[in-house]
């Protein structure tokens, strides 16, 4: 047991490494806490896109360890080297306000009870919710014991949906030598409290502390992001990459530093979470659309258009494993692959769809976070009053791009929803709350913007 | 003003701490029955494991699914996920499937249910059959087989004895522990079908079940009605007097 959780945190060893030089790199003074925690998930992204990659490719599980494995040490020896012949200058100011004892207090209680409930619910279902059994795991272990691993790739549950957490989750059992729960169980805790601290961390240097932390407290104070976490969802691993691209970019909007290496790490986050799930390629879609808004809107044509360019760049490594998996597994999506022109004008014209759809939203975006208190309407009120008592202040504007980003994925969710070939109740409870889930940290990244005044920014 | 913005603002808070905990509260009042007890999953991950290895023994990797009558796939899709994932890296076609193999999952029923296009090959016991659609394939044994004298069976940390009187079905039992307890009963053999065995135990009034080995010298992968979701037996068959 011992050995195998060791094998098991041994796995994390390189990824963290890879991704913390990759972080302290392209963002040059970033804080620490960044470094380590989205450097990991960016390791982890690589490591995982770099397995699937060469399983497609090569078909065997113990080459793809190699490749990803040596990829990963030579990006570190590489960067570290790199790293020490050249002193780099933090690029953006840390700000030195303390948090008053009372929001310490409650961070450190709303941690406490996020351990407690995650250690519970581990307990009863180590193996994961029923998408971690029925899918994700499943997939892990079919890879991991299976002799010729692509041969099975057609009789997966889901044939269409990409494959990189379940290499990733094999990839730990080749390290642990045991196909064991506590791979998946790590990743899951490592995502969703990953996710918390690059939304705190990354807001700390864009909004005041309190703000920063309220914003994280939110997050893990809502009972149904913990609950998807712990469940080992593939879900948990989209909001972390979702969440990184974006604080990154809002970041890169607000700070409008020479850190150019900022559109480049959200371009590989984002890539990641398209090679994670499908609706990935959505979000890929809403980042470039949100960032095509600002150009237009700015007008500040170079500067804008180099940050795009780099964010597509930085794609290119999640694309490149979706495209091999899809290239071995062409397999149509269910959603899409019914879909005529006849079927898109009647499901437009239909105005009970539209109802049901708009019933389900209002539903879901309502009380999706399954919280005994809703905190919706006092975030709301809160940034009315501040609104309302500082008119002569003015606000930050770098709210923009998380709005467009989330505007565009909520746009895309309801046409999904209105093309669905599923029975249309089913299909948005099943599903909506998990996909508001991944975006609940963005959402409140942008409160945080909201309320924040330009002095602070 | 300001002071009811920082009023806000610590509600706010409040409210993180308060859903945090109130989520705490409730897992812990919900599941804390549970945690001591295996789930579902870990369970099936266990008792089907000799059935993963006796497949891949078999070459049956490739399996098609069979339910039980009158039962359709998004009822007993629970069922089908659990299974899968417990014998990955079967393959098991839950909708279609043209291979040979049939898995029959029966854990809904007491028996398996009657399929005349199926021969049984093994029953591994917790509602798990494999069959081949009907062919030259050798059938399982269905008849009893030689019970030997006595079995020397294993049971948690008790250590059996089943001495067998006579030719008859009947076994005086008697089992002991490593610190000197003992205790005994009468066990009787009922019947075996499709390589899974019954006996009875008066004492308990209860029945053991085991998958009885190919070479009828061993039971493996024993369970019994009043044992828990942990608990297993096993036994040797002495056929030497």
């Amino acid at each position: 047991m011992i050995a195998t959780a060791i094998g098991a945190l041994l796995s994390i060893l390189l990824p963290l490494a890879a991704g913390s030089a990759i972080v302290s790199s392209l963002w040059p003074g970033s804080p620490r806490i960044l470094q380590i925690a989205m450097g990991t998930g960016i390791g982890l992204g690589l490591a995982g896109a770099t397995w699937t990659s060469a399983l497609m490719i090569s078909g065997s599980t113990v080459r793809s360890l190699i490749a990803s494995e040596s990829l990963l040490l030579i990006l570190t020896t590489v960067l570290v080297l790199r790293r020490l012949r050249g002193s780099q200058n933090a690029l953006i100011e840390k700000t030195s306000q303390t948090a008053r004892g009372a929001e310490v207090a409650a961070v450190v209680l709303v941690v406490l009870f996020g351990l407690c409930t995650a250690a519970f619910l581990t307990d009863v279902s180590p193996h994961g919710g029923y998408d971690a059994t029925a899918i994700w795991n499943s997939r892990a272990r079919f890879f991991y014991l299976s002799e010729r691993p692509l041969n099975v790739l057609p009789y997966l549950v889901s044939p269409d949906y990409p494959v990189v957490l379940p290499g990733l989750i094999a990839r730990g059992w080749q390290y642990s030598r045991t196909n064991t729960v506590i791979v998946p169980i790590f990743l899951a805790l490592f995502f969703t409290a990953a996710s918390v601290l690059v939304l705190t961390s990354g807001l700390r240097l864009i909004v005041s502390r309190s703000t920063a932390l309220l914003a994280g407290c939110m997050a893990l104070g809502t009972p149904f992001f913990l609950d998807a976490g712990v469940s080992q969802y593939a879900d948990i691993a989209m909001c972390f990459f979702i969440t990184s691209s974006t604080v990154l970019l809002s970041i890169a909007d607000a700070t409008e530093s020479g850190a150019m290496g900022l559109p480049l790490l959200a371009g590989l986050s984002a890539g990641f979470a398209a090679a994670t799930k499908n609706e990935g390629n959505l979000f890929v879609l809403a980042m470039v659309l949100a960032q095509l808004c600002l150009l237009f809107w700015n007008r500040r044509w170079k500067a804008d258009g180099i940050r795009l360019v780099r964010f597509l760049i930085g794609l290119v490594p999640g694309l490149l494993a979706l495209a091999a998996f899809k290239a071995k597994s062409p397999m149509p999506n269910v959603l899409f692959s019914n879909m005529t022109l006849k079927t898109i004008v009647s499901a437009i014209g239909d105005e009970h769809r539209h109802f049901s759809v708009l019933k389900g939203f209002g539903r879901d975006l309502l009380f999706f976070g399954d919280w005994w208190i809703n905190p919706l309407f006092f975030m709301i009120l809160y940034a009315i009053l501040l609104r309302i008592a500082q008119p002569g202040k003015r606000f930050s504007r770098h709210w923009q791009f998380p709005a467009a980003v989330l505007v565009i994925m909520i746009c895309g969710y309801y046409g999904v929803y209105l093309f669905s070939p599923y029975p249309l109740d089913w299909h948005i409870q099943s599903s909506l709350p998990r996909l508001l889930v991944q975006l609940w940290p963005t959402a409140l990244a942008l409160w945080a913007l909201v309320v924040t005044r330009k002095a602070a920014a | 003003m300001t002071a009811l913005i920082k009023a806000v603002a610590a509600i706010l808070f409040l409210i993180a701490v308060v859903n945090a905990g109130h989520q705490t509260i409730h897992i812990y009042q919900k599941y804390h029955d549970l945690f001591p007890n295996e789930d579902s999953v870990s369970h099936a991950n266990r008792v089907f494991e000799p059935a993963r290895k006796a497949l891949i023994k078999m070459g049956a990797t490739h399996l098609s699914y069979r339910m039980e009558p009158g039962k359709t796939f998004a009822e007993k899709a629970d069922e089908y996920y659990i299974v899968q994932y417990a014998l990955a890296p079967i393959v098991i076609e839950a909708l279609r499937g043209d291979s040979p193999w049939v898995l029959m999952n029966y854990s809904g029923m007491p028996q398996r249910f009657p399929a005349t296009d199926l021969t049984c090959i093994e029953d591994f016991g917790w509602g798990l059959a494999i069959h081949k659609k009907n062919s030259a394939a050798p059938a399982a044994i269905n008849e009893t087989p030689d019970l030997g004298s006595v079995w020397h069976e294993q049971e948690g940390e008790w250590t059996g004895t089943w001495t067998r009187r006579g030719f008859s079905n009947i076994f005086d039992a008697v089992w002991k522990t490593a610190d000197g307890r003992e205790s005994k009963d009468e066990v009787v053999y009922e019947s075996v079908n499709c390589q899974r065995l019954i006996l009875f135990r008066k004492g308990t009034n209860g029945r053991y079940r085991g998958r009885l080995s190919a070479d009828g010298s061993r039971i493996e992968s024993g369970e019994a009605d009043w044992f828990s979701t942990n608990d297993h037996w096993s036994a040797t068959i002495d056929k030497s007097k």
